[in-house]
């Protein structure tokens, strides 16, 4: 490059605001004045980052009309929408953010059971959200798995297909004042134009058998139809640990946790090879088994490298309890111990993983040292055998937490909530950030 | 913060004998004065949510628990982490079905800032109960639904720690 071209390069980059700052640190997703969380992370293959996030409302008109809570005074009732924003920059830049959910306070949304996002080949935007609805023979609310796409670039959406049935049981009295709920769901996509959806539904849900059964539906031409729902995992999931779920190579991968009869909620990874019709058996993560009659509201997050398989998970039954990792060198069939993503944090949680080219990067959020909880990565250069030491991501007094991640190019797209905002940035592989020595296995 | 100083008050109030029963929002920065009011005490922290079906299966042992130790020196204090706009909803449930139940709401901040104040290290699973001493330390952290007879061995250890006496 002559010294004129890349004199005018810098002045370009001097003058296109947040581009230099791009390729340096974060740049703010949702704008001043938005109270997000719950970000989810999609990355089309023409190179347009898509980032989505969650909003309480109160704007919510057709739950606040339906029945009241159960008889046991549980109550799953709550109202948010759905905000968007892309970058067509590299991140350097996001667009305003624009609603995908038409009707004011359609998603039933948390930190732990929110929205996932995905582009299929074809640059078709699909988002899977669980949506308030109104059970039609009681009037109780009820939450069933709705499938949304936007066929031009996430400009707009078309009304959404609801994926779940609607129950004949009633189970306000077990579960919630909701008369079912059909939540804490996954989606992800093939190169095929299919579309894999999966929810832990409480249809079956008794006294006696207080867990979920997982539903799936699946839509092979890109979103346009969907098959009616059907059962892929028997009535032994944790009811309120979201599902997470990944494709390569022809195969779908589904992360869950499953209660074992004397109450250990273990993750587990399931396998199909048929595009989703029947799922092999699952097999348990490198974990220690971890007991506990409450709500751990704890994912598996899953990443998938030919023949790795890696896990990641809040194992509450480690010493210390904590955010690790573990992989499968032999296609899922079996997992090697876990190991501890940030062993000196006072807690580390919400992991999630990507591969980008041979490269493991991990992410999550964790307490080291005094303030409040903020977002680290790390990378592992020999598959999961080992892991640089963690690094933190985030900057400043505010909250940071539940990191999600994209591959592009030759890295991760980060993003995460600070705060009330969400925050992204671009990490490469070789990024400086994640030191020069990787740290030792224990 | 008039209305945490009320919470305050109140909190104190029912501890001689008044039958005040408090849900009230505070922050972060205002629970270590709540909790504060309650020193000289052994204290349940329950931290709980109105969507979590196993903390309200709980509630109703943790009361059993509180009326059988109060003349030793037990109190029952709740924490719900309910989002700061469902602290409607919070009452409601508690008044239908725990009204005896004291426990107050997030004002701000979010629910990790929130249980930090005792525990730093809360992985945000509940329900999550703590013991906290008569001088305010937190004594144990317990996770997940308890017995009755659990909690009632836990709540004897600690009312008879000559440590925190």
């Amino acid at each position: 490059m002559s010294r004129i071209t890349a004199s005018a390069v810098l002045a370009l980059l001097t003058l296109v605001p947040g581009l230099a700052d791009a390729a340096a640190g974060p740049v703010n997703v949702s704008p001043a004045g938005h109270k997000a969380m719950a970000p989810e992370i999609a990355v089309a293959p023409d190179g347009t980052i898509f980032v989505l996030w969650l909003e309480r409302t109160t704007r919510g008109e057709q739950i606040a009309a339906a029945g009241a809570a159960s008889a046991e005074g549980h109550t799953h009732q709550a109202e948010a929408d759905i905000w968007l924003a892309r970058s067509v920059d590299g991140g350097a830049s996001f667009s305003a953010p624009g609603r995908v959910n038409a009707r004011d306070g359609a998603v039933w949304g948390f930190p732990v059971s929110k929205p996932r996002i995905g582009v299929s080949a074809s640059g078709t935007v699909h988002v899977f959200f669980p949506g308030n609805a109104v059970e039609p023979r009681t009037g109780k609310p009820i939450v069933l798995p709705m499938a949304s796409r936007s066929r031009d670039g996430g400009r707009t959406f078309d009304p959404p297909h609801v994926l779940g049935a609607v129950p004949e049981s009633d189970n306000s009295h077990l579960v919630s004042g909701l008369a079912n709920a059909e939540c804490f769901g996954t989606m992800t996509l093939d190169e095929r134009g299919g579309a894999f959806a999966y929810w832990i539904d409480t249809r079956d849900m008794t006294t006696e058998q207080p867990n979920g059964k997982v539903f799936s539906a699946v839509s092979t031409d890109d979103g346009a139809t969907w098959s009616r729902d059907f059962e892929v995992l028997p009535a032994d999931t944790c009811p309120c640990c979201q599902l997470t779920a990944t494709t390569a190579a022809g195969r779908i991968y589904l992360g869950s946790r499953r209660v074992s009869p004397a109450g250990d909620r273990d993750s587990v990874v399931a396998i199909s090879s048929d595009r989703g019709r029947s799922f092999q058996p699952r097999t348990a993560w490198g974990g220690a088994p971890w007991r506990i009659e409450g709500c751990p509201l704890k994912a598996t997050a899953l990443a998938v490298d030919g023949a790795a398989v890696y896990a990641a998970a809040f194992d509450g039954g480690a010493t210390p309890p904590g955010a690790r990792v573990s992989r499968s060198l032999d296609g899922g069939r079996s997992f090697q111990p876990a190991l501890p993503l940030h062993p000196a944090a006072a807690v580390s949680d919400a992991p999630v993983l990507a591969v980008s080219n041979g490269v493991l990067i991990a992410a999550w959020h964790a307490k080291a040292g005094d303030g409040p909880r903020q977002v680290y990565v790390s990378r592992s250069l020999d598959r999961g055998g080992a892991f640089s030491p963690p690094a933190r991501v985030t900057a400043g007094d505010d909250s940071g937490g539940y990191p999600v991640l994209a591959v592009r190019g030759q890295g991760v797209q980060l993003a995460w909530q600070q705060g009330d905002t969400i925050v992204s940035r671009h990490l490469a592989v070789d990024d400086p950030l994640f030191g020069l020595a990787p740290a030792p296995a224990p | 913060m008039a209305t945490h100083a009320l919470a305050v008050a109140a909190l104190a109030m029912s501890w001689t004998g008044t039958p005040a029963q408090v849900i009230d929002a505070v922050s972060p920065a205002e629970l270590p004065g709540v909790l504060g009011a309650l020193r000289g005490q052994v204290v349940i922290l329950n931290v709980w949510a109105t969507w979590c079906a196993p903390c309200l299966k709980e509630i109703p042992d943790l009361l059993a628990v509180e009326a059988e130790l109060r003349d030793e020196g037990l109190v029952l204090l709740g924490l719900a982490i309910d989002d700061p706009a469902d602290a409607a909803e919070v009452e409601r449930v508690r008044q239908q079905h725990f009204p005896g139940f004291r426990t107050v709401t997030r004002a701000g901040g979010d629910a990790d800032s929130m249980v930090s104040v005792v525990d730093p290290a809360w992985n945000e699973v509940v329900p999550t109960t703590y013991l906290l001493g008569r001088d305010g330390g937190t004594l144990q952290r317990l996770q997940g639904k308890l017995s009755r007879q659990d909690l009632l061995a836990v709540a004897r250890r600690h009312l008879g720690d000559p440590a925190r006496q």
